[in-house]
């Protein structure tokens, strides 16, 4: 568990972001190229060079991921623990918004 | 492009950023974005991103906190210079005019002091161009700044270098929207840029026109060119974290009102462009 405060919530509209991130480096370490061609993949979504750089050094303060030491320019990042931890407390608070919003559909909608 | 050009386009965007920002990021955001340059040579979009959280990593470094007017000012000199790094990078037509986009990323000033912003006109012709009229473009749902002044500087005369309005020989009187300037840059192969200062009075107010319009005579021809990018003026009464903050989210508001006004252009270049009838 993270203290309160410290979780994604607390980063307000760039915890998306945040959270692509973090969802792309739980699959493994990757530099900032692969994880916007990672981010395409799965969340169908484009991170522009800008905002990557933005969120990458606000986690990084935050010290849910870390960079590491690269023979190229390319420098890899990865997800530390407390990154793991707090992108899964994030993910269960959301699952349980999905799985509200799921039910009250499929009951008032005959849909989801 | 070659691998020179490339690397070169890099480094120039990151000018953007202050330089603690580069010496921590600044090799692997280059190789960054020479992959992202491969994939897609041309994206405005994107130089606006980069430009924007340049822009914003620099008001909110401790040096800007510190210093806020000075940094302030030094920020825009870098824009400006990058602007025209850009600007000297892209595509310059052979005689004929080019013209390029205007850039006013929510600059935050001071009620009654006067923002400045570069708009190119970039030309690899010896011919002399003269600038003939200047005038804001409206944006529906936002105050409209004073045009306090313009001018042609050529590319020996940087904008950053003339920062602290006004340009040296111009007046801070207001302009009607017929400003006549018949300064004749050099002739010589660059870029003419028009540099024009706004102004707001109140504040706590965004201060934002849909771009601008002139008008300039170029080899006997008299063009006109409207640039449509949100100049966008957050006036405050304290700058800081705060007023950055909120000047962010005002201008890219503004950014999207313009967006909205004209689809037909949306993602390409900001500009119509052509001979006056």
């Amino acid at each position: 568990m993270t203290e309160k405060g410290a979780g994604l919530e607390s980063l307000g509209r760039n915890a998306g972001v945040a959270v692509l991130i973090l969802s792309s480096l739980a699959g493994g370490e990757k530099h900032g190229y692969a994880l916007v061609k990672d981010v395409e993949e799965f969340a169908d979504v484009h991170l522009p060079p800008g905002t990557l750089y933005e969120a990458l050094a606000r986690l990084e303060a935050r010290k849910l991921i870390e960079p590491l030491q690269s023979e190229d320019r390319r420098r890899p990042y990865r997800l530390t623990g407390l990154g793991a931890a707090t992108l899964s407390q994030y993910l269960e608070a959301q699952r349980k918004v999905v799985n509200v919003g799921r039910e009250r559909l499929r009951r008032g909608w005959s849909v989801a | 492009m070659s691998e020179t050009d490339i690397s070169r386009r890099a480094h120039r965007l990151m000018l953007w950023y202050p330089s603690a920002w580069r010496e921590r990021y600044g090799e692997e955001f280059a190789a960054h974005m020479e992959q992202e340059y491969t994939d897609k040579p041309h994206s405005i979009r994107r130089t606006i991103n980069v430009a924007a959280k340049g822009t914003r990593a620099r008001l909110t470094s401790p040096v800007f906190q510190r210093t806020p007017f000075l940094t302030f000012r030094i920020g825009l000199a870098t824009a400006s210079l990058v602007v025209l790094a850009l600007l000297w990078n892209s595509h310059f037509g052979n005689v004929s005019m080019d013209t390029s986009y205007l850039v006013g990323i929510g600059n935050t000033s001071t009620p009654g002091k006067v923002s400045v912003f570069p708009v190119s006109l970039g030309s690899n012709t010896h011919e002399k161009i003269r600038l003939l009229s200047i005038k804001l473009i409206p944006l529906p749902g936002y105050s409209t700044p004073k045009l306090v002044g313009a001018r042609l500087v050529n590319q020996r005369g940087y904008p950053a270098s003339e920062l602290s309005w006004p340009l040296k020989g111009h007046s801070t009187s207001q302009l009607n929207s017929r400003l006549v300037d018949l300064y004749t840059p050099p002739s010589g192969v660059g870029s003419q840029y028009v540099v024009y200062g706004v102004v707001g009075a109140q504040p706590h107010t965004l201060y934002a026109a849909e771009g601008v319009s002139i008008t300039y005579a170029h080899n006997g021809v008299t063009h006109s060119a409207d640039f449509y990018w949100a100049a966008a003026d957050c006036v405050s009464s304290k700058l800081g974290t705060a007023a950055t903050s909120w000047c962010t989210s005002q201008t890219q508001k503004a950014f999207a009102a313009v967006d909205r006004a004209h689809p037909a252009i949306h993602g390409e270049r900001y500009f119509r462009h052509g001979p006056e009838m």
